[in-house]
C-alpha cells in the first residue's frame, strides 16, 4: 500500500469507522488512510481485506475485516453489532462498496436490480444499522463514495451504475439534511476516473485529455474522505465533492 | 465545533500569498497556512501587523505587504513583492468588499465591486501565474461566496454577480492549469462571523448545523486544498456553510 496523502496531523484517534468496500481500491486507500489518523477501522468487503487490515495494522490501528454481502441487511446488522462490541461505537462510515459492470442504456433487469441492490441498499443497510447510534451520541461523519457518473452519466458502465450513483447522493443529501441537528454530518465525494481493479475491464480516456494529464488513484480519494470525516469539515455538510483531476467541473 | 487549527511541517520550503489577510477568512488562511510550514506574504488594504504577530507567536514565518485589490497596478506591484520572498506556491485570494444596498444598486456601486473583487482578483491570479507556472505544483483557492450560487440578502447584486464571475474563472484557470501542475479551486461560504459582515443580521436557527461558521471554519478547507490530500481535486467549488446550502 502506497504512501498516504493525508497530510495536517488529522488525528481521528478514538474514532472507530466502517469502511465498505475496503478489501480493495479507494474502499482500501480509505481505510489505510484513517488507520493513519489513528481510528479504528472495521473493513466491511464480500473479498477477503487481509492485505488492507495488515496495512492498517502496521500503521498501529486497531483493524479488523468483516467478509460480507453489503446487500444482506441481516448479515450487515450482525456485522455492525460485533464491531461496536469489539472496537466500540462507531462514529465514522465511509461508503465505498459498489460494483460496476459493463452495460448499456438497458443492460436488463437483473444486472438492474444488482447493481442497484449492492451499491444502494448495501449503503442503505450500512447506513441505516449506524445512524441511530451517531444521532444518539452525536457524532457522526458519513462518507458516500458516488462518481462523476452521477452527474454526466457514463459511457461504459451500464445505466443502472449511474442509477445508483445518483441515488446515493440524493440519499446522502436527506441524511446531511436530517442528521445536522444530531451531529450526524454526510459528505459525498464524486470520482472521476481511479485506476481500480473494479474498472480494470473498461478501457480509460486518454489522460491527456484531463486538465490534470493523468488519471487518479486510490489515494487522490482517501485524502479528501479523512478530510470530511475529520474535525478540519465541522462546518461542511451535504456537499458533492468531485476528485476527478478536473474531468468535469461542478457543483 | 469550530474547526480545529492543524500544525505540521506539510508546506514547509513553500510561500504563500494571501490577499485579505488582516481579518476574517484571509487572516485565519493565512494563520492555517503558516502552521504548516508555509511563508506566508499577508497581503491587505489594511495592515495586517495583527494577524502577522499571532503567526509569529505561534511560530510561523511571514510578511505584510498592503496593496489596493482595486488598482491593477498595485495589484502588479503587490504580487512583485511577494514573489521576492522566493517563488509563489499558492495564492489565496481572498480579498473582497462588498455593500450592503438597495436591489437596484447604483452604477458607482456595480462598478467599484465588480472592479475590485472580479477584475482586481483576475489581475492577482495574472501577475500570479508565472510564479505558480514555476512552482511545479501550484495551488490556488479563490474565496467565492454562497451568494454566488442563490443570491443574498445583505450585499447588493453586484457581491453575488462578482463572486459568480470568480467560479467561472477559477474553472478557466483550472482547464489551462493542469498542464503546469496549478489546481485551482474556490470554496464558497456561508455565513461566517468576521468583521466583513459585523452588525448584520446572520440566524443561527436558520443553519442546519446550528451555528453561524468562524473564519477557520473556512480556513482548514482553504488549506486541504493546498494540500496533497487534494492532489486530484481542480476546478471545484468547496462549499463550506453549515448545511445551508449543497451546491
Amino acid at each position: 500500500m502506497s504512501i498516504l496523502p493525508v497530510s495536517s496531523n488529522i488525528s481521528l484517534k478514538g474514532h472507530v469507522a466502517i469502511v465498505s468496500g475496503g478489501a480493495r481500491g479507494i474502499g482500501a486507500a480509505a481505510a489505510v488512510a484513517l488507520a493513519e489518523a489513528g481510528a479504528s477501522v472495521a473493513v466491511f468487503d464480500v473479498l477477503a481485506a487481509g492485505e488492507t487490515v495488515a496495512a492498517a495494522a502496521a500503521r498501529g490501528a486497531a483493524c479488523r475485516g468483516w467478509q460480507l454481502d453489503i446487500s444482506d441487511e441481516q448479515a450487515v446488522n450482525a456485522a455492525v453489532a460485533e464491531v461496536v462490541t469489539a472496537l466500540g461505537p462507531v462514529s465514522i462510515i465511509v461508503a465505498a462498496a459498489g460494483v460496476m459492470p459493463s452495460g448499456a442504456v438497458d443492460s436488463g433487469l437483473s444486472q438492474w436490480r444488482q447493481v442497484l441492490f449492492v451499491n444502494l441498499d448495501g449503503t442503505r443497510h450500512l447506513v441505516a444499522a449506524c445512524y441511530p447510534g451517531m444521532a444518539q451520541r452525536g457524532d457522526g461523519r458519513i462518507v458516500l463514495v458516488t462518481s462523476v457518473a452521477a452527474r454526466q452519466g457514463g459511457l461504459l458502465a451500464g445505466a443502472e451504475y449511474s442509477a445508483s450513483k445518483g441515488a446515493l447522493l440524493s440519499y446522502g443529501r436527506h441524511i446531511a439534511r436530517n442528521g445536522a441537528a444530531r451531529g450526524v454530518r454526510c459528505n459525498i465525494v464524486a470520482p472521476g476516473v481511479i485506476e481500480t481493479s473494479m474498472n480494470a475491464h473498461l478501457p480509460k480516456p486518454d489522460p491527456q485529455t484531463l486538465p490534470a494529464r493523468r488519471l487518479g488513484t486510490p489515494e487522490d480519494v482517501a485524502g479528501p474522505v479523512v478530510f470530511l470525516c475529520s474535525d478540519r469539515a465541522n462546518y461542511i455538510t451535504g456537499i458533492e465533492l468531485p476528485i476527478n483531476g478536473g474531468q468535469l467541473f461542478y457543483p | 465545533m469550530t474547526a480545529p487549527a492543524a500544525t505540521s511541517s506539510e508546506f514547509s520550503g513553500q510561500l504563500a500569498l494571501v490577499t485579505g489577510a488582516a481579518s476574517g477568512i484571509g487572516a485565519a488562511s493565512a494563520l492555517a497556512l503558516a502552521a504548516r510550514g508555509a511563508h506566508v506574504v499577508c497581503a491587505d488594504i489594511q495592515p495586517a501587523s495583527a494577524t502577522l504577530a499571532t503567526l509569529r507567536e505561534r511560530g510561523g514565518q511571514g510578511s505584510e505587504l498592503r496593496f489596493d485589490l482595486s488598482d491593477r497596478g498595485s495589484v502588479a506591484r503587490a504580487v512583485a513583492q511577494a514573489a521576492q520572498a522566493g517563488r509563489i506556491d499558492m495564492l489565496v485570494a481572498a480579498a473582497g468588499i462588498g455593500f450592503s444596498g438597495p436591489l437596484l444598486s447604483s452604477d458607482d456601486d456595480w462598478d467599484r465591486v465588480i472592479q475590485t473583487n472580479l477584475s482586481g482578483t483576475f489581475a492577482t491570479l495574472r501577475a500570479a501565474w508565472p510564479h505558480l507556472q514555476a512552482s511545479g505544483q501550484g495551488r490556488v483557492v479563490v474565496v467565492t461566496s454562497m451568494g454566488a450560487y442563490r443570491g443574498g440578502f445583505h450585499f447588493g447584486p453586484e457581491y453575488n454577480a462578482s463572486k459568480a464571475g470568480l467560479i467561472g474563472m477559477v474553472r478557466h484557470f483550472a482547464l489551462h492549469g493542469g498542464p503546469d501542475g496549478i489546481q485551482v479551486n474556490a470554496v464558497a461560504p456561508g455565513f461566517i462571523e468576521t468583521p466583513f459582515v459585523a452588525g448584520l443580521p446572520y440566524d443561527p436557527a436558520g443553519i442546519p448545523l446550528g451555528r453561524l461558521g468562524q473564519p477557520e471554519d473556512v480556513a482548514e478547507p482553504v488549506a486541504f486544498l493546498c494540500s496533497q490530500a487534494a492532489s486530484y481535486v481542480t476546478g471545484t467549488v468547496l462549499h463550506v456553510n453549515g448545511g445551508v446550502f449543497y451546491g
